[in-house]
């Protein structure tokens, strides 16, 4: 016998965050949270706690790894070739989730029509309460307030102009904006110059790595603490008001989740059952933390270690799509939209669900940061063209939330892994020791 | 009891009138006699003001009463009992002055209990009464004991269609829709000033302008926040095709109504909902309103 390798705490990371053990962790948040236990509450700081650790690497992690993958796509001489391939999929990937997320709802609804009776319950929860009213403004033009006026729109918004006030204030999209830019320069200084501290970033991502495996050993407890209390937020009444959303909704995602895992099992030559069973790690990490940019780190240690996926394109293409590409608020608004549509009646014309889906694609940019009820805002721009009642979508969708949120960081963080796994086909690690993890 | 109040009355007139003269004076330098003859209508002799000392000498407080159910402010109950708490205040009005409370049937609609009040036919009027501009001549305002915001019940698509993708608060403010409010109401007033593109439809009954707004006869009914939640509270299944928006710029002051003459009584009155305005806020609160509407 050999000398035998200590145990890291990557290795105990990894035996923890068996499949097995994150399916049962899920399972058995999702069990509490509907049982609505009392103790529940008391839950909630221990999973705040646990998200505000992973927070704590997130912006060091990406200013290491984004210059990184930036000059090992422009150093490697295919930039050209994997910048094109990603642009390539993203665009199919777009148009397939836009596909499936307004035909599958549009079904569904064919085939089982909301009737007067879930109508009328939908108006008694959310319409016809005496204490709730849809809109409260100053009737006076004078008196209109204009604060949309001062909020930075367009192009301006992800422009850096101060680096340091985006750090401070967690604005990512600007941050990701500047590091592409940086990795660019840092790539072409170090060509005039033959010096760089590429390294000296390779060691803070490696840092920020092991940081995150410490923090890994928390993962079933993050979870049952996340999902537990989130679950809880919704009442019995709700899940009976909101079943024709929610399983709309819910067979959209589904589909949606499955469709990266079979491509990647395509691409990456990988039983479905297997891709499935690793990228349960960090589907349940952002179910329960409901912030994609916190899963960077577990989805490419999942993509390149683990399914052994091309490093160059997921390092260049996982930080940005997580930050900018918002595939689970692409579904949710079209989804949103369609339903909508269908409770108060309005028939949609084929041009017009072409255009709910554009609309929607457009207005998932303005969730860029933001999270709650301020992420929602945006829906108003896909509905009001149309006559749809934002009004009435809003406070459906915050019942609804609790879970639609958990979802969309699932939708977010499938899909955008999808893009690099298929870029990159064809330049996949050879995999010397089968490292999939099957399912317990 | 009554001849213990008239040197107290005696007292307050002279006070009244000592208060009176800087005001008479300034007011006589700087616009002219204009202002002088109310000052001295209101202290004419030195006894008690005529109005006081008539309700006074009358031993009774004759308060105006619509013939009709205030949801959340006053109801009658069946055994022909008021209850609610405009009621209690008319009740304790009537206390402080120790004078015994009658009710007055004040007609059928709110401008029915304006007319009483204004005819002295009632010495105050209790009944959800707004502060509006064409009643002010004919009446006196206490001091406002509940503010309610406007607000309109409205047809979701219509006002969708009107927003034109837009804001739909742009859409109130240029609202060219046909708009319903309740007939010989103060919202007549208030739909006309507010909603000058609007078509004013005025509706016999509540309850005929909710069943206008169902059959799509009218986009949108308009009246004070309570009874604008009450339409939603009370027919649920209006809540997906029809919503509520509150203007939270126009108020809808609630005052008591007093006899034109009634100089003092309507300070007394106001002495009352000053010295109660906490109570008075906490019985008067849209949620407690509302909480009473649903008894």
């Amino acid at each position: 016998m050999g000398p035998q390798k200590p145990y890291s705490f990557t290795d105990l990371s990894k035996k923890i965050n068996r499949p097995s053990i994150t399916i049962v962790a899920v399972i058995l948040g999702v069990w509490l949270g509907y049982m609505q236990f009392p103790f529940l509450k008391y839950l909630r700081p221990v999973g705040d706690f646990y998200v505000a650790l992973l927070q704590i690497c997130v912006l060091p992690f990406l200013m290491a790894t984004i210059p990184l993958a930036v000059r090992s796509a422009l150093t490697s001489g295919t930039a050209g070739n994997v910048m094109g391939r990603l642009i390539g999929w993203l665009i199919a990937t777009t148009v397939m989730v836009m596909l499936i997320a307004v035909l599958v709802p549009l079904v569904l609804f064919h085939f089982v029509p909301m009737d007067q009776n879930i109508a009328h319950r939908i108006g008694a929860m959310f319409g016809g309460s005496g204490t709730h009213v849809d809109m409260e403004f100053a009737l006076s033009p004078q008196l209109a307030s204009d604060e949309g006026d001062k909020q930075e729109t367009g192009l301006m918004a992800i422009i850096p102009v101060n680096v340091f006030s985006a750090l401070s204030s967690n604005n990512s999209l600007q941050v990701i904006v500047f590091l592409f830019l940086f990795g660019v320069g840092m790539v072409l200084s170090e060509r005039r110059s033959g010096t760089s501290v590429f390294s000296a970033l390779r060691h803070i991502q490696s840092v920020c790595i092991l940081i995150f495996d410490w923090f890994n050993l928390l993962i079933p407890i993050g979870i049952i603490t996340l999902i537990a209390p989130q679950i809880a937020l919704l009442g019995p009444d709700a899940f009976a008001v909101l079943a024709p959303f929610a399983s709309a909704f819910l067979v959209t995602s589904i589909m949606l989740i499955a469709l990266p895992i079979f491509c990647m099992s395509l691409s990456l030559r990988v039983p479905p059952r297997e891709v499935l069973a690793v990228f349960m790690k960090p589907l349940a990490l952002v179910a329960a933390t409901r912030n994609a940019l916190v899963c960077v780190p577990t989805a490419l240690e999942t993509m390149t270690d683990e399914l052994h996926a091309p490093k160059q394109p997921c390092e260049l293409f996982i930080p940005i799509g997580f930050a900018i590409v918002r595939f689970g608020n692409l579904t949710h608004f079209i989804v949103a939209a369609v339903f909508i549509g269908n409770l108060t009646g309005h028939t949609f014309s084929a041009t017009e669900l072409l255009l709910v889906a554009v609309f929607s694609f457009m207005s998932s940019f303005a969730t860029i940061g933001l999270a709650g009820l301020p992420g929602l805002v945006p829906l108003a721009a896909v509905l009001r063209p149309f006559g749809l009642s934002y009004e009435l979508a809003l406070p459906l969708m915050i019942i609804a939330d609790p879970i639609v949120s958990m979802i969309r960081g699932m939708l977010n963080v499938a899909l955008n892994c999808q893009i690099p796994a298929l870029a990159g086909a064809g330049g996949r690690k050879p995999i010397a020791v089968p490292a999939v993890v099957k399912i317990a | 009891m009554r001849t213990e109040s008239y040197p107290k009355s005696i007292c307050m007139m002279i006070t009244g009138v000592i208060r009176c003269v800087p005001i008479f004076v300034v007011a006589l330098a700087l616009n002219g006699a204009d202002t002088a003859p109310a000052c001295a209508e209101e202290t004419k002799g030195y006894g008690p003001p005529r109005d006081l000392k008539e309700i006074i000498a009358a031993g009774r407080l004759r308060v105006a009463f619509g013939n009709f159910d205030v949801p959340g402010f006053r109801r009658k109950l069946p055994s022909g009992a008021f209850e609610g708490p405009e009621f209690e205040m008319a009740k304790d009005i009537a206390k402080t002055l120790n004078l015994d409370l009658v009710i007055v049937n004040g007609g059928d609609t709110f401008n029915a209990v304006a007319t009483t009040v204004a005819d002295l036919k009632a010495d105050i009027g209790i009944n959800k009464m707004s502060a509006s501009f064409d009643r002010a001549p004919h009446v006196r305002f206490s001091q406002p004991y509940a503010k309610l915001r406007h607000a309109m019940v409205y047809n979701r698509d219509l006002i969708a269609r009107l927003a034109k993708g837009g804001n739909p608060e742009d859409a109130f403010r240029s609202f060219s829709g046909r708009i319903g409010v309740l007939g010989a109401s103060s919202y007549v007033e208030f739909a006309r000033e507010n909603f000058p593109a609007a078509t004013i439809v005025e509706m016999k009954t509540w309850d005929t302008g909710i069943a206008a707004l169902k059959d799509g006869t009218i986009d949108g009914l308009y009246r004070d926040e309570l009874e604008v939640r009450r339409v939603l509270d009370g027919n649920p299944d209006m809540g997906v095709q029809f919503g509520s928006a509150v203007f939270t710029d126009k108020l809808d002051l609630k005052v008591v109504y007093v006899c034109n003459p009634c100089a003092n009584l309507r300070q007394l009155v106001n002495l009352y909902i000053e010295t109660n305005q906490q109570v008075l806020a906490r019985a008067m609160s849209i949620d407690a309103l509302l909480r009473n509407a649903r008894k």
